[in-house]
């Protein structure tokens, strides 16, 4: 009898126990209406650095008439942009232009009428003081779009394939959980950085940029591909972006000079040569802000150094930029030279 | 137009780092084309593309299998790059080709071959001919009855700013009427011809030949048909966060096809607005920073292909942890371990008397 007593309050001590811990593990915290106070988060901006860096830039392009005829053309020279954090002025040029003409996208060329004896050359030398603000931006509780501009400027272009599945997927798992699009932004730059294989190829587009390696998927390529993988991911959950296109200073020199030969084996390039693109993402009362996944390992949004140098973004344009610095239609370019003079820093 | 195959002045030259660029083997060439913009009742451009390839000399490439070939080869891109001279999104244009590219040896190219000021004709042509549907096309804006503004893009001149059209020429037939027309840039010449159906242009040069146009016709019959997706959603839950000021509302497909979502919501202070694509049946979370600090009602919408799917008026509710006392299932576990403690010690005490009664009985009193 007495034993019994011992076992049922050894099992009645055990089940109340036991009852006691799941019971307090379970608990919810129970939620009553409070008062009308939320604790809301205002957007806030801040830039905790800005400083102006001016160049002289000096673009030189070699023109040549390869032909037996004296060839009467017109020669199209990329201009550095005018954009957020970019100040261009044109300082002077070696000849008299014949018009200036901006392209889709707010590109900006100059055109020379330009005539040359059969085997005949000369250089097109174009000055420029170009000031890039170097900015890093505070951005906390940024919010989304609006319903306009989601649906007018996050569709897919020729490079963006924001249909696709692979991508939607993907996006969804990167970036669907974000709160704001500056985290979603955060996030799939992370995911970019940590599953590139940096390798320079001609632009193939973000659907032709993943690649499945080792059972996992991988951007492939270089700027461009970086570029336009983060436009794509970005664009399917609804933030505004696009690609820049520009040159990047590899070097932190007061003089650099950069160049392309076109010679019997191709083109050449120096080895300091940094044509380069970038994203942007556009945030609500701020603009666009310049996002960079290639300076080291950290994403960097609104943190852009002054050795970024625009001409040129994609946005609208279906088939992409067509940005090639200087082109014509019969006379050859055989070198492209830009010197950049740092004046102020 | 002419369009420049060329293997240097095309290459990409973006790459940050880049030690080698391969030159592409295509051929060196230029592109004279002429285009024909035919209007038609019920709202069909018919296209008609003419080219005839030739080289840096001026000659003509047209008995150039390898040239023509690649041409021919290029149908595709050539199809894309028209469409958009009438749409910003081709994706969504529907047009019909009705003659595949192949070589009319009668048909005349006329071009610019950089002698300036010369116009060049050319026996022969590939002929391409694409019927597009302006009603799926963004360029095309309904204006009044049967009145309708059409803009052309020369996408030609975007891509690459040294190409133009030759000769452009822009017909109406049937009933179609041109009621006006204009160009841009201001600078560009005026068509060569006009007549009641057909504007014509020679281009000399790029300077000249307009990069758009615009024009304003009457055309009967037109109908707009629309692809109607049934998109369905609901929001299925909603969380408000108090501690992170964010907004979580639970998306739900609740049709039978898969779709982009764009869920919006509206505080006093601003709209906000992101894309979510489900499958149907999926649903997943969304999430927003919340910015007010007052109100308590928030608009969440739901829209799909354009159109607005549900609209819920959602109550913000500040949070507040209100831990409103031991639950019952705690209180039992408690009485149940009391109970148990209870029966032990009854136990323990029993065993107790029971050793003290036997020592007594051994040892007798103390």
């Amino acid at each position: 009898m007495q034993l019994g007593k011992l076992v049922a309050g050894v099992v009645l001590a055990i089940a109340g126990i036991a009852i006691l811990f799941w019971s307090l593990l379970t608990q919810h915290p129970s939620f009553q209406e409070g008062t009308s106070i939320i604790a809301s988060k205002e957007f806030h901006i801040k830039y905790l650095e800005r400083h102006n860096c001016t160049y002289i830039l000096n673009q030189s392009f070699l023109i040549k008439n390869p032909s037996n005829n004296t060839i009467i053309d017109l020669v199209y020279t990329w201009l550095p942009v005018n954009a957020s954090n970019q100040f261009v002025r044109l300082v002077e040029t070696s000849m008299e232009p014949l018009y200036m003409k901006s392209g889709e996208d707010g590109v900006e060329i100059l055109i020379f009428n330009i005539t040359l004896p059969a085997g005949g050359a000369t250089w097109i030398n174009t000055t420029l003081q170009v000031t890039v603000e170097a900015y890093s931006l505070f951005i906390e509780n940024a919010p989304w779009l609006n319903l306009p501009q989601v649906e007018e400027n996050t569709g897919g272009k020729r490079y963006w394939a924001v249909e696709n599945e692979t991508y939607v997927s993907l996006a969804k798992e990167i970036g669907l959980n974000a709160r704001d699009p500056v985290s979603a932004s955060q996030a799939i730059g992370k995911w970019i950085i940590n599953n590139k294989i940096y390798v320079p190829i001609y632009r193939r587009g973000a659907e032709q940029a993943l690649i499945i390696k080792d059972g996992k998927l991988k951007v492939f390529g270089d700027c461009e591909e970086v570029a336009d993988v983060f436009v794509t991911l970005t664009r399917i959950l609804g933030i505004r972006s696009r690609v820049v296109h520009g040159i990047y200073l590899l070097e932190d020199k007061d003089v650099v000079t950069m160049w392309i030969k076109v010679t019997d084996r191709g083109l050449e390039l120096s080895d300091n040569w940094g044509g380069h693109a970038w994203p942007q993402i556009y945030v609500p009362q701020v603009g666009w802000v310049d996002v960079e996944l290639l300076e080291g390992d950290a994403v960097k949004i609104g943190n852009f150094t002054q050795y970024h140098i625009k001409y040129g973004f994609e946005e609208k344009s279906f088939l992409g930029s067509t940005i090639s610095y200087c082109r014509s239609m019969f006379l050859e370019i055989d070198a492209l030279y830009f010197t950049f003079r740092r004046i102020q820093s | 137009m002419r369009i420049r195959r060329a293997a240097v002045s095309t290459m990409l030259i973006f790459i940050l780092i880049s030690p080698i660029i391969i030159a592409r083997p295509q051929q060196d060439f230029l592109i004279g084309l002429n285009m024909v913009v035919e209007f038609t009742e019920q709202g069909i451009a018919r296209v008609t593309l003419k080219q005839h390839p030739f080289d840096f000399k001026g000659e003509s490439l047209i008995s150039d299998k390898e040239v023509i070939n690649e041409i021919i080869d290029e149908e595709e891109s050539m199809i894309n790059l028209v469409i958009l001279f009438f749409t910003s999104n081709p994706s969504k244009a529907k047009y019909n080709i009705v003659s595949h590219t192949s070589l009319y040896p009668n048909e005349e190219v006329f071009s610019n071959t950089g002698t300036p000021g010369v116009m060049e004709k050319f026996k022969g042509a590939l002929v391409l001919i694409v019927d597009i549907f302006l009603n799926s096309t963004s360029g095309f804006m309904k204006l009044g009855e049967d009145i309708y503004q059409v803009s052309i893009v020369d996408y030609f001149t975007l891509r690459s700013p040294g190409s133009w059209i030759d000769v452009m020429e822009i017909k109406f037939t049937g009933n179609v009427r041109l009621l006006n027309f204009s160009t841009e840039p201001t600078w560009a010449k005026p068509p060569s011809l006009v007549e009641e159906n057909l504007l014509k242009w020679i281009n000399l040069n790029e300077p000249d030949a307009p990069d758009n146009y615009v024009l304003t016709l009457e055309i009967p019959g037109v109908t707009f048909s629309k692809v109607v997706k049934s998109l369905k959603a609901e929001v299925s839950r909603v969380f408000f966060s108090n501690a992170t000021s964010t907004l979580w509302l639970r998306i739900r497909n609740i049709g039978t096809e898969e779709g982009v979502f764009i869920v919006s919501l509206s505080e006093p202070c601003c709209e906000q607005a992101r894309k979510i694509v489900l499958k149907p049946g999926e649903e997943n979370w969304v999430k927003f920073p919340i910015h007010v600090t007052k109100e308590k009602e928030v608009l969440v919408r739901v829209f799909g292909e354009g159109e607005e799917l549900l609209e819920k008026t959602v109550l913000l509710k500040g949070e507040e942890s209100t831990r409103t006392g031991p639950s019952i299932v705690f209180l039992s576990g408690l009485l149940l371990t009391l109970l148990g403690a209870f029966l032990i010690l009854a136990y323990i005490t029993d065993k107790l008397k029971e050793q003290k009664a036997d020592l007594t009985k051994v040892y007798g009193n103390f």
